[in-house]
Parts: structure tokens; sequence; C-alpha cells
């Protein structure tokens, strides 16, 4: 009877675990799929394995320039590092490595955009920009319609002369002698103003003037001839709030020529090739993020970006490409200095009495989707053994 | 005997667990929006799934989200988030529910013990990985499981 009571009792606990657990119920799901991962930065447009290896005959003292270019293909900033190795191995004292920086933002950069509005239209409502200047009332935007204007054009009013799209080229030059004046979107070739021929020529004292996105050349001329020219030589000229930004300037005698001045000049984000000199007479500027290339200089047998004598002085000179063989000169016996700039693969350009570096490589981090080019520079020591060494290089974003 | 039986029964059931779970299948489960099936590394990416709570009552969710490839996931090389927008019909009315997700293993991300309380619901994640993620294929997979 007992044993009975026992068994029900055994049997009775089961059923209340099994009801027990009978109400612990889970419900779920499951989702899964697969997704290919590829990395974040490309190395000169190549994936993984980012790896430069580079063989090189190394004598004592030997410097290599390396470019490449990174691109990040992601949406956040990469901070990227670099580790290099050789073989065979050298020590810290054999081999020096620096990151060197190369301005992508040099240059023109931006394209042109004609203002939203204009006041005057050429030849709409005056068949010249003469006509339309002569018109025109202080603070007025003149847009001229896409085509050849073969006058000489002198802007003496405060007004905005700008390319409404399209090339529009005055051959012979302008003249400005006013202030608070913008001449933008161009194509401008010289003419002889003040016996000085020019494609810009500024009066030796203006304020707020801004000369960007123009196509300065000597065009169909073959005399001496110079983009923008600045003062009087000799003179008394002063410039305030004065800005030649976003143009191109080649084929010329000397791209931008400025004379003694007071003020600072800002030469930025210009491209200048094929001059004789881009920029002559250089002082009292602050000149930066241009490039420069094929400016070679007949007289001095060099091929010279920026050339200064004795008159310089207030020269920044800093975050410029100067390509292939374009050099900063100092033609007196003082001073310029020219830091921070790239100097292309054939190391620092300069001639006379010019303090010059590259630029050190800070900023490792690439913004989402940029693109950035830098170059690796390797020296040797005087004293290593020549050799073939193989260069190893591993680009990767930092942990 | 009848104190051996006795043993038997007791012994068999403690050696299951005391509450056996029983699965069935989460209603409604589905993808809103995948996941692309090429990433890059560094970047973030929305996985949307939506599901039907089974029963007209609150419960509690736990979702894992398991990322694994062939050569191993280490700690802190995903980053997950969560937001959970449940809503029930006809009312309409939505509520939003910020997900934490822990990381309990490379590759495993939990976020445990959420309530949910509306018919219809909707699992947002995002999950984005460190720009030196090691390139290869990645298997995501998410496991939700609903529990009164």
């Amino acid at each position: 009877m007992q044993h009975k009571k026992m068994l029900i009792a055994v049997l009775a606990i089961t059923l209340l675990v099994g009801v027990v657990s009978a109400y612990v119920i889970l419900w779920f799901g499951q989702v899964q799929m697969t997704a290919s991962v590829k990395q974040a930065v490309l190395l000169d447009g190549e994936s993984y394995p980012k790896v430069i290896e580079e063989s090189a005959d190394v004598a004592g003292g030997m410097v290599l320039y390396k470019c490449h270019w990174l691109q990040s293909q992601t949406s956040v900033p990469v901070t990227v590092q670099f580790e290099t190795t050789y073989s065979p191995e050298l020590t810290d004292n054999e081999i020096t490595t620096e990151i060197l920086e190369i301005f992508d933002d040099a240059g023109l950069v931006q394209s042109y955009t004609p203002p939203a509005s204009f006041d005057i239209l050429v030849p709409e409502h005056h068949s010249t920009i003469s006509g339309a200047i002569a018109a025109a009332s202080d603070g007025q935007v003149i847009g001229v319609k896409e085509g050849t204007y073969d006058e000489e054009v002198t802007i003496n009013k405060k007004i905005t002369l700008a390319s409404r799209g399209g090339i529009v080229t005055i051959t012979k030059g302008i003249y400005i002698t006013a202030s608070n004046v913008k001449v933008t979107g161009l194509t401008i070739n010289p003419r002889k103003i003040l016996g000085e021929m020019s494609c810009i020529y500024l009066a030796p004292t203006l304020s707020d003037i801004e000369i960007s996105f123009n196509d300065l050349s000597r065009g169909s001329l073959i005399d001496r001839a110079v983009g923008i020219l600045l003062g009087v030589y000799g003179g008394t000229s002063s410039y305030t709030n004065v800005r030649i930004t976003h143009n191109r300037i080649h084929d010329l005698t000397t791209g931008i020529y400025t004379n003694p001045h007071s003020g600072v000049v800002s030469i930025d984000h210009n491209e200048i090739y094929n001059c004789e000199a881009g920029i002559g007479g250089a002082t009292v500027a602050t000149i930066e993020y241009n490039v420069f290339y094929n400016n070679y200089n007949s007289w001095s047998n060099w091929y010279e970006a920026i050339g200064a004598d004795d008159t310089a002085m207030s020269l920044t000179i800093q975050y410029n490409n100067f390509l292939g063989d374009d050099s900063v000169a100092m033609y007196g016996t003082s001073w310029i200095f020219a830091y921070n700039n790239w100097w292309d693969c054939d190391g620092i350009d300069i001639h006379g009495n010019v303090g010059a570096s590259f630029m050190i490589k800070t900023d490792l981090t690439l913004q989402p989707y940029e693109t950035d080019w830098f170059c690796i520079c390797y020296t040797f020591a005087v004293d290593i053994y020549p050799y073939t060494y193989t260069i190893t290089t591993t680009v990767k974003p930092a942990p | 005997m009848l104190l051996t039986l006795g043993l038997l029964i007791v012994l068999s059931v403690f050696q299951t667990p005391l509450f056996p779970r029983y699965f069935r299948p989460l209603q409604g489960l589905h993808v809103v929006k995948c996941l692309p099936i090429e990433m890059i590394a560094g970047s973030t990416y929305e996985w949307v799934v939506g599901f039907v709570n089974p029963k007209s009552e609150a419960g509690l969710m736990n979702v894992t989200l398991e990322i694994a490839e062939e050569h191993g996931i280490g700690f802190g090389e995903f980053m997950v988030e969560g937001l959970l927008e449940a809503y029930d019909n006809p009312q309409r009315e939505h509520i939003y529910i910020t997900l934490t997700f822990t990381e309990v293993s490379g590759g495993t991300f939990q976020a445990l013990r959420t309530s949910i309380e509306k018919r219809f619901n909707c699992l947002t994640l995002k999950i984005a990985s460190v720009p030196n993620l090691m390139p290869g294929k990645y298997t995501f997979t998410l496991n939700i499981t609903l529990s009164y």
C-alpha cells in the first residue's frame, strides 16, 4: 500500500515537472547572409596586400623619392600607417625614411561657376564690354557671353566682370584702376598698358581686388608679355586685400610680376606653366597652393617658378608643388625662404640664397573617399655599403 | 524495486534541464533590408529585419548577432547598434527602443531582455567595422528569441 502511494507521489511530481516545462516555450527565428568585405584603403589603386616593394642600387648618401597615392573607399576617416623593412637589413643609422606631403589641393582644384545673376549683359545690353562698364554703376555685375571681344578694357568702377560660361576671350588686356573689382572666368591676352605688355595690369594703389578663374596667356602675340602686373617699377604702390586665385597662367615671359609695394598680395591655387619665370620680382606676397611647371628662364638657363631680387621682403612661399626642375631663385644677396613645399622627385630646386624644405607629412588621416598623393623619401647614409637593396613598405590603416 | 524505479525517474528528471525549452518558429520573420553583398571595411551598413510578436502580451526578446570569418574575428573589429521600431495595428503608434549590444566574444554580440509589447516589430542593426578589418568573406547570423 505504502509502495503504491510512493509510486503515485513520484508520478505526480514527474507530471508536475512536465506541466511546468510545457509552459517554457520560446519563439525563435534566424536570418543569415554572407558579405564580401573589401579593404578600406587602396594603394596606387591596388588592393590587399598593400605592399610597395622596390629594388634600388644604392650608393652612399643617395636619396630616393617614390610617389604613391592612397584612396579611401570608406565613409569614415581612416588613419594609415607605414612600415618599412629592408633586405639586407639596415639600421636606423643607415637609412632614414620620411613621408613627404604632396599638395593635392594645390592648383586650380575647383572649376569656374558663373555668378548667380547679372545686372548687365554683353552683348545683349551693350555690344562691347567697354560700353557695359561705361553704363555700369558701382557694385553691378557684368556678364559676358561666350565669344571673342577684340577691345582694350579698362575697369574704372567697383564692378564684377564675369563670364556667363563658355570661353570669353578679351584679346587686348584689362587695366584695373578702381578698387572693389572682380575679374573672373575670362580668357585674357595682353596689350601694352602704360608701356608694359600685360594681360591684366593693376594700377599702383588698389584694394579689394579678386582675379580668379581666368586663363592668361600671350595668345597669338610673340612679344614679351606679363600675365598679371602689379604696380610700377620704382614707383610707390599699395595693395590691400588683393587676391589672385585659381587662374591658369601660361606661355608668357612672366606669369605674375610684383613690383615693390605695401600690403600683402595673396597668390594661391594658380597653375603657372610654360613661362620664363612663373612669378617675377616676387615681393610682399603670400604664395601658396600653386602648381608650377616647365617655367624655363633662357637668360639664367634654369627653370624658374619664382624669382626674387634684393627688393624681396615679406615673402611667404609654402604648400606649393614645384614640379620638374622648377626652382625658387634669389638674384640678390639677401635671403628668401620657401619652406614646406613639394619639390618633386628630383629634390629641392633652388638658386642663390634660398632656404627651402619639403614638408613632412604629419596628417596621415584620409577623409571619406579622399585620394591623397604622398612621397616616401629614403635617405641612405654616406657610409652605407653599396648594394642592391629591396625596400618593402607596407601601408595599412592604423589599428 | 519501487525505490529503484523512483530513483531512475528522479535521475532522469535532474539529468535533463529542469525546464526544457520548446522552440516555435518566430512569426513573420523576414529581411526588410539586406546587408550589401560587398562591404568596405570601416563603413557602416544597415540590416533591417521584421517580425511579429506571436502573443498579445508583453514578452522579452534576446537578440544575438554572430559574425564569422574563416580566420576568426577578434574583439572590437565590429560595432553594432540596434533600434527596435514597434507598433500595433490599427493604432499605428510607433515606439522606438534602442538596443545596446555587448560583444560577448569576438564577433558575437548580444542584446538581452528587451521588453516587447507591440504586435509588429522592425529591428534595424547598424553594423560598422574597423577600417583595418581583414578583407574576406564574412557570415552574419542574427538570432531572435522571444519568451513570455
